[in-house]
């Protein structure tokens, strides 16, 4: 006779027999005497005989009656929190923690990589994002014909004015593209502007709080090479400077007279200055020209003009190469320290250069740091405090995001 | 494998149930405690292997039964409501178990292990020791069938099977054992 699973019946019961015996003498080494007393919970132990009778007259049932009641009510409490809260913080300015709310921009821009189709390779777009929350504006995004690349988005004039700059490489040849972002977020008036041809890739831009000149650096595509501009958006008269270095974080002032950026400059050893030039200079050797304002010991990465033109902020690294990134401020008269604003980095392999950008008030500053691409520090510069915003990662096709608000 | 937890027996009462009279729940539990705490004590051990963590889950389960007393409308079934407060224990030791070996946690060796002194006899070692692999179910049904001597009805109810798949898990878990045995004779 067979028993279920192939074993046979003897076996099964020899099997059993075992079992019995080995469970009998592993139970046989405890005994009653090894047992501890009966547990007492402590708080169960003074229970009084009413607090018994109290338990068990508990109308269980309806206990569990009122649970779907009080889920819906939690539910319902949850919802109405959400809608008052959450759209305060999703609108909301930076901070909380910023002194003047009010003052600070509510949208900031920058590039990113984005799939204009499901299937198709990833492009850079400008997007726009919520300066309370660091999400961006759903479905909103500022794109290029293809043939273009979008490198560089700078505010021009006021809070909600933008320029974008796209390089069309088979033509050499840099478009910009103005925009403007509505109080709900959306992209408007996006429109060509209209500026003399600018031969060559545009990296870097920057605009001027009134609206009326644009700086930017350019790899001409040929044997002129890099080279620095500003346009008279007024007039259309373009200013060239350039010189065998490299150039970069180009600044206007408020005005737009005053354009501040970081060169070697000649007698440097390669150690980036920060430099001043007058957007009406005449266009050649921009050293002529130009005037130092600020050098530190390693080097300056990025700088960025205060609206007035009377200072500079610079990070700046403390100690050894790599010790940790800071945000100061210097006058430009001078090149004096007026204040550490910021810590930007800890230093270690954790330093780059940041991506910095001044609200056209010059009191709020953004830092995009590039070895947290998911994060964006807001500082007001007025009172010192600052607070992250954890943004969607912000990688462009190629290079570093810039970002403009 | 995850366990499911089993539900105790409704031995606690709804509000349509009958009430009985008022006992006192120290005496209550006392009587339970002298008349089952040995047998349930015993049943751990051979699920968790050593004696103080069958002494504490016991325990738990006796604390739990004190908690609930105030709602127990059948005080008859309240050593199934034991039994099986002592198998989810002894489910959340072998758990607590499987996350302390990650953290290389030491424990006290099973009864059947070789460093256990208390257990006469190599044989009933090596089939402790063979039980001690099988899944947890087969475990359980083992224990319950051949040491508590418990119906297959009573397993089902106690575990939340049919009664069948209890019937088919221990013919399982004896055919693993006769297999078991073979394959230590040839090594032999």
């Amino acid at each position: 006779m067979k028993r279920d699973h192939g074993l046979p019946a003897q076996t099964a019961e020899a099997m059993e027999a075992q079992v019995r015996d080995a469970f009998a003498a592993a139970a046989g080494t405890i005994t009653a005497g090894d047992l501890p007393p009966r547990p007492t919970p402590a708080r169960n132990s003074r229970a009084s005989r009413s607090v018994w009778r109290l338990r068990a007259w508990v109308p269980r049932a309806r206990v569990r009656a009122l649970v779907p009641v009080a889920a819906a009510a939690s539910v319902t409490a949850i919802a109405v929190t959400a809608a008052v809260v959450v759209p305060g913080l999703l609108d909301g300015t930076p901070s909380g923690s910023l002194a003047d709310p009010a003052a600070a921009p509510r949208f900031f821009v920058a590039l990113t990589a984005d799939r204009t189709a499901t299937g198709t390779p990833p492009v850079t777009v400008v997007k726009i994002y919520r300066s309370g929350s660091g999400r961006p504006v759903p479905g909103v995004k500022l794109t290029v014909p293809a043939s273009q690349q979008l490198q560089a988005v700078s505010r021009l004039g006021n809070d909600r004015t933008f320029v974008a700059a796209a390089f069309d490489r088979k033509a050499c040849v840099t478009h910009f593209t103005r925009f403007s972002v509505s109080a709900a977020g959306q992209l408007q008036r996006v429109t060509p502007l209209s500026v003399p041809r600018i031969s060559g890739d545009v990296g870097q831009l920057a605009g001027s709080a009134d609206g009326k000149v644009l700086a930017f650096t350019l790899d001409g595509c040929g044997p002129r090479g890099l080279q620095l501009g500003a346009i008279h958006l007024a007039t259309g008269q373009v200013s060239r400077w350039r010189d065998p270095l490299p150039y970069a974080s180009p600044s206007l002032s408020a005005d737009g007279s005053v354009l501040g950026f970081v060169s070697p400059g000649p007698g440097s050893a390669g150690k980036n200055l920060v430099w001043t030039i007058r957007t009406d200079a005449p266009a050649g050797p921009i050293f002529k020209s130009a005037r130092k304002v600020l050098e530190l010991p390693e080097g300056v990465g990025y700088s960025i003009l205060s609206p007035s033109g009377t200072q500079i902020y610079a990070e700046a690294q403390l100690g050894s190469s790599e010790g940790p990134v800071v945000l100061n401020v210097y006058r430009t008269s001078t090149g004096s320290l007026i204040r550490q604003v910021a810590r930007l980095s800890p230093g270690g392999k954790k330093q780059s250069t940041p991506w910095l950008a001044l609200d056209r008030s010059g009191r709020h500053m953004l830092a995009y740091l590039f070895f947290d691409r998911s994060r964006v520090e807001a500082f007001d510069l007025r009172t010192g405090r600052h607070f992250s915003l954890s943004v969607p990662q912000l990688a462009p096709i190629t290079g570093f995001s810039t970002i403009a608000w | 494998m995850t366990a499911r937890r089993t539900s105790p027996p409704d031995v606690l009462a709804d509000a349509a149930a009958p009430r009985r009279d008022f006992v006192p729940p120290g005496q209550l539990v006392d009587e339970l405690y002298r008349g089952h705490a040995l047998r349930l004590t015993r049943m751990a051990l051979l699920l968790v292997g050593d004696r103080p963590s069958a002494e504490d889950v016991v325990q738990e389960a006796f604390i739990g039964l004190f908690r609930g007393l105030g709602r127990l409308s059948d005080p008859d079934r309240a050593v199934a409501y034991l039994r099986a407060s002592v198998l989810n224990g002894c489910r959340s030791v072998l758990r607590s178990r499987k996350r302390a070996r990650l953290r290389k946690v030491t424990h006290e060796p099973a009864v059947w292990s070789a460093e256990a002194a208390a257990l006469d006899g190599e044989d009933r070692r090596e089939v402790l020791q063979a039980i001690a692999v099988l899944p947890r179910r087969q475990q359980e049904v083992l224990v319950l069938r051949y040491f508590l001597d418990l119906t297959d009805n009573e397993i089902a109810a106690d575990l939340g099977i049919s009664r069948g798949t209890v019937a088919s898990t221990a013919s399982r878990a004896l055919a693993s054992l006769a297999a078991q045995a073979r394959k230590a004779e040839q090594e032999a």
